[in-house]
């Protein structure tokens, strides 16, 4: 009864709908539920400085002189037990988290904001094994769904994770993965292979502008370490693209960190080869070896190379202040850029959190700066 | 402080019990015709002597405290052991001073008893919490919590406000990096209770 039960509640809220439920099988079924997630409101205003109209096309970064918009996200998620083994994940997620509903447009009111059930899966888990079934999310992504089977196991010295995705949000592709990841102390490594074995002709994974699709192989690896309290990282990405006349993308990057305790430092000096250094299968710029600060993304420029310095300062455990410059030089291009990025964070309490965000980019190929500002406000439960 | 006097007084008559009988007698009387007859009769042996019936004996403060009835060919033969509690023995000086040292001990015993069920409750949340990190956790982040994996901080050394932070967001796939899809999927499954525990583990691995 109890298991049906909770398999009740699996179902009813696939479907958002709970009214069959009645109050006291409600009761039975949340029981051991773990509800999490967090709501954001961010206020985002950027102004191209030099553009003197609305409309102007002047600049590089956008043709309005100023424009102003929201970025909100929900995210609600339920890890349901429904036995000693088994649970049920569902999550549900506000889908434009980038500012722009379906169609591009920005997303200043709520008919733009979409709420849709963002992952669906059954895990089975013991100790030190667990394998996956439904809609998660694909790895050497940025967080993007796709329908498959996935299985880790832990031995120690490294953790395993294998699995295969049978569609995925890049289109109707099919990817298989293995990683492995782990250490010896104090060294760290991991290592991933993807494989996307049938390429959708509409989807756009390989950002280097010779193709629209993403057939390929993945190859990303890492290594890092740490001697007292300096720590060293070596990454490296490439995607073996498989679609005839597409080339094929490198990226390395080599980066040193300190930790002083209150304070952080970092350095980092990050490389594409000629053709580009697009390695992730969805084209985004969440891989290890990538340097990204506000519109500076290195994947997508060809024969061009970044460096990345930071401090973070905790002026207290609740107050945080980060300063980030990155520069990158585009060979043979008038496309070198640079950004200077601060932000300050105040966690009020444990489930709340204040920030404000404000970046200067400048573009060798603009006549103009863009800046940033984003004030915005995040509640985690 | 209800619950205190409540145990004083149960005290008090356990031991005021013990002290109440420290005098004993027994009395019989042998072949009565019917049982009613025991009433008025006077008893043999003990202190009775022949001289004292059962009323005396009441008379007197003894208090039966059992008898026996047995009978043999229509007649009946009865058994008394009577009990009388001298006072003179017991001063309620006494009583307060064993009572108090009997509630003494058992606040003692009591005090270790919670002291032991919470050494042992830390120790199995410890032993979890050590089970969970080094199921899920030390493949990457080292045995000793030491490693430091891409430029994080290291576990053993992370504050608490952090790593609460870091486990919730971790959980709702709130990081981005190209390792947090298998941070998400140890966190999600991990209950507040496993998290804490597998804190308390790390802070005793802290050089």
């Amino acid at each position: 009864m109890k298991k049906i039960a909770k398999m009740s509640l699996v179902a009813a809220m696939a479907i958002s709908g709970l009214t069959s439920a009645s109050a006291a099988d409600l009761t039975e079924a949340i029981k051991g539920v773990k509800i999490s997630g967090f709501v954001s409101y961010t206020m985002e205003k950027v102004n191209n400085a030099k553009i003197t109209a609305a409309g102007a096309t002047k600049g590089q970064y956008s043709s309005d002189k100023s424009e102003a918009q929201h970025d909100i996200d929900v995210r609600i998620q339920a890890v349901i037990p429904v036995n000693d083994m088994v649970t049920a994940t569902i999550r549900l997620d506000e889908a434009n988290d980038d500012d722009t509903d379906a169609t591009g447009s920005a997303a200043v009111d709520s008919n733009s904001l979409r709420l849709e059930l963002d992952r669906v899966y059954f895990t089975y888990k013991n100790a030190k094994f667990s394998t996956s079934f439904g809609l998660m999310q694909v790895p050497l992504t940025d967080a993007a769904q796709g329908d498959g089977i996935t299985a880790s196991y832990d031995f120690g010295a490294a953790k395993v994770n294998a699995g295969y995705f049978y569609t995925t949000a890049e289109g109707s592709d099919e990817v298989a993965f293995i990683s492995v990841a782990g250490s010896i102390a104090p060294v760290s490594y991991y290592a991933t292979y993807a494989s996307v074995l049938d390429a959708d002709a509409t989807t756009t994974g390989n950002r280097n502008g010779t193709t629209d699709d993403n057939k390929g192989n993945f190859l990303h690896l890492g290594v890092s370490g740490n001697i007292e309290m300096i720590s060293l990282a070596l990454d490296y990405s490439q995607k073996t693209d498989l679609s005839t006349g597409n080339e094929d993308q490198n990226q390395y990057k080599v980066s040193v960190g300190a930790d002083l305790g209150m304070v952080t430092l970092g350095l980092a000096y990050a490389a594409n080869d000629k053709d580009g250094g697009n390695t992730l299968v969805d084209g985004s710029d969440v891989a290890a070896s990538e340097i990204s600060v506000g519109d500076l993304e290195l994947h997508g420029l060809g024969d061009a190379s970044a460096i990345q310095a930071s401090v973070s300062v905790d002026v207290n455990a609740t107050n945080n202040v980060k300063l980030v410059y990155a520069a990158a030089d585009v060979e043979g291009t008038n496309m070198d850029q640079d950004v200077i990025k601060v932000t300050y964070t105040n966690m009020m309490s444990k489930n709340f959190s204040v920030y404000a965000n404000y970046e200067i980019n400048d573009k060798d190929s603009s006549d103009d700066k863009m800046t940033e500002l984003t004030l915005g406000a995040k509640y985690s439960f | 402080m209800t619950k205190n006097k409540t145990l004083k007084f149960l005290l008090l008559s356990l031991l005021a019990t013990s002290t109440l009988y420290a005098q004993q007698t027994l009395c019989y009387k042998e072949n009565l015709t019917s049982i009613s007859e025991i009433e008025y009769v006077n008893l043999d042996g003990g202190i009775c002597k022949g001289e004292k019936n059962l009323q005396d004996m009441k008379n007197d403060s003894w208090i039966i405290d059992d008898v026996k009835i047995s009978p043999n060919n229509g007649k009946y033969s009865f058994t008394y052991i009577f009990k009388k509690y001298n006072q003179q023995n017991v001063s309620s000086d006494n009583i307060d001073e064993k009572i108090n040292k009997i509630l003494a001990q058992r606040k003692i015993k009591a005090k270790q008893e919670r002291k032991e069920k919470i050494r042992l409750a830390k120790l199995k949340r410890l032993t979890d919490g050590q089970t969970l990190y080094e199921n899920k956790c030390a493949s990457c982040h080292g045995i000793d919590g030491n490693t430091r994996t891409m430029h994080s901080k290291k576990l053993s050394e992370l504050h608490e406000f952090d790593y609460f932070q870091k486990m919730k967001a971790y959980g709702v796939g709130a990081i981005k990096s190209p390792l947090a899809y298998q941070m998400e999927s140890i966190a999600q499954f991990l209950s507040d209770k496993d998290i804490t525990n597998i804190y308390l583990y790390l802070r005793t691995l802290k050089k």
